[in-house]
């Protein structure tokens, strides 16, 4: 049998979500699971925020002579020693730079065309230079200097005004008609952002492990009662739109934890400087009854993600 | 301190300088703001339900105690029981349905410490009793 198509998978397993409906049987973060495991091309994009937390001037380091010098000069006590930058060579300068030397793998990517810098990113309206802001020329981004502002601004794509939805919020509306219903096309694991928020999506917001369960619930007719009778209240229209907003994401949560696997957890046996693993489909191992569980780890930094198969990850 | 952390407001720690939660925060999909939502997620709302779970059915803390024994005394009598909680909890105003819910869900419980607790329990992780309106 040809593995599914992501559309045919979808087509085919996630009615009752195309209908709108809560896919019950799955949870929110189980419709992904199965979605990784059962497509051949499954992709995800990996987004990490810093809120401006890197020293990227540290980061990359330009090592010509003169340019090195300037960067020492102003650096002072902070600059790296020029012979402990890692080289490379931009194809599309003629200049070389070094990495931090504790980028040792993200120089070996670098030389496989698999890293790619984007340096001077920031926000501004239009094209503007150091004389026309000094002369009050050029429209700016809003409270420019305000570092949650620009966090703000660099999550929304929108600079001149408050903006309540983000860029990948945005994404995931255009999106989600692909995938339908309840779908999660977004998943965050740094609590709720205005990155993740879109119009009509919900993702799933998570500060922890999206997974955990409630606690209680133990099976006896007496709990299988509460846990229904808790639920039934979150379905009730209250008419009130706050009450109606908490039921939602209360919902959403534990639909999210039902039947679901662990999306992340720490990475203690991890080779790589990685404090983030998710499972999904592992389509280059070999079968083993003994995997109960997604075995795919990606490490997303500083090796590039990859599927991995270690024996010692078998019992996740 | 534990919990306070779990649900993203452990006492002197917010995590910027701007506190908790942003009061411009847009709720998802509404027109309204509601600053607290920032911080009430798929996670810290789990968790905040196991923490009511904590609060009845187990302990927070070896020196904290949930005294429930109004509730139990008022147990034999379901409406009553539910009468307490509303008022206590809900300001009097728990709704016909949640009402009719936790009735039923009661009623089938024979043990008067454990109706207390499940009532306790129903109407603590609610989003009724959740948001004060």
């Amino acid at each position: 049998m040809p593995r599914m198509s992501r559309r045919g998978f979808l087509k085919t397993t996630c009615c009752t979500a195309a209908a709108g409906v809560a896919a019950a049987s799955f949870g929110r973060l189980g419709l992904v699971n199965a979605l990784a495991q059962t497509s051949q091309d499954y992709r995800a994009l990996v987004c990490i925020f810093l809120f401006g937390g890197n020293d990227a001037n540290n980061l990359i380091v330009p090592l010509s002579s003169s340019d090195y010098a300037n960067y020492a000069n102003i650096r002072g006590g902070l600059a790296i020693p020029q012979g402990q930058l890692l080289p490379v060579q931009p194809k599309s300068l003629s200049v070389t730079y070094g990495f931090h030397p504790k980028f040792v793998e993200i120089q070996s990517m670098f030389n496989q065309n698999q890293v790619a810098l984007l340096a001077n990113v920031g926000t501004l309206v239009q094209p503007t230079t150091r004389d026309q802001y000094l002369q009050g020329l050029a429209t700016v981004p809003q409270n420019l200097y305000s570092h949650a502002d620009q966090q703000q601004q660099m999550q929304t794509a929108t600079l001149n005004t408050f903006a309540e939805v983000g860029w990948g919020g945005k994404l995931a509306d255009k999106m989600q008609s692909i995938y339908g219903g309840n779908f999660p096309v977004l998943i965050s694991l740094a609590g709720s952002n205005v990155f993740a928020e879109g119009l009509v999506v919900r993702a799933i917001e998570s500060s922890g492990d999206p997974t955990t369960p409630l606690s209680g619930f133990y099976g006896s007719s007496e709990d299988n009662a509460r846990m229904a009778a808790l639920q039934s209240l979150l379905t009730f229209d209250t008419g009130l739109s706050l009450i109606q907003s908490a039921s939602t994401t209360t919902s959403n949560a534990i639909q999210a934890a039902r039947h679901s696997r662990p999306l992340w957890r720490k990475a203690p046996n991890c080779a790589r400087r990685s404090q983030i693993r998710i499972s999904g489909t592992c389509s280059n191992c070999p079968r083993d009854t003994n995997w109960e569980r997604p075995c795919a780890i990606w490490c997303l930094a500083p090796k590039r993600p990859r599927v991995s198969c270690r024996p010692e990850l078998r019992s996740m | 301190m534990w919990y306070a952390n779990n649900m993203r407001q452990q006492p002197f720690v917010p995590t910027t300088v701007f506190n908790f939660y942003p009061p411009n925060y847009q709720i998802p999909g509404t027109q309204l703001l509601g600053p607290e939502f920032k911080i009430l997620n798929d996670s810290t709302t789990v968790l905040r339900i196991n923490f009511v779970n904590d609060l009845v059915y187990g302990s927070v803390s070896s020196t904290t105690k949930t005294d429930i024994s109004a509730y139990v005394s008022a147990a034999p009598d379901v409406n009553k029981l539910l009468d307490l909680v509303s008022l206590n909890m809900l300001h009097g105003q728990m709704s016909d349905g949640m009402r009719s819910t936790l009735s039923s869900t009661i009623s089938a419980i024979a043990d008067n410490t454990r109706r207390a607790k499940s009532a306790l329990y129903l109407t603590g992780s609610s989003s009724q009793f959740q948001v004060e309106h």
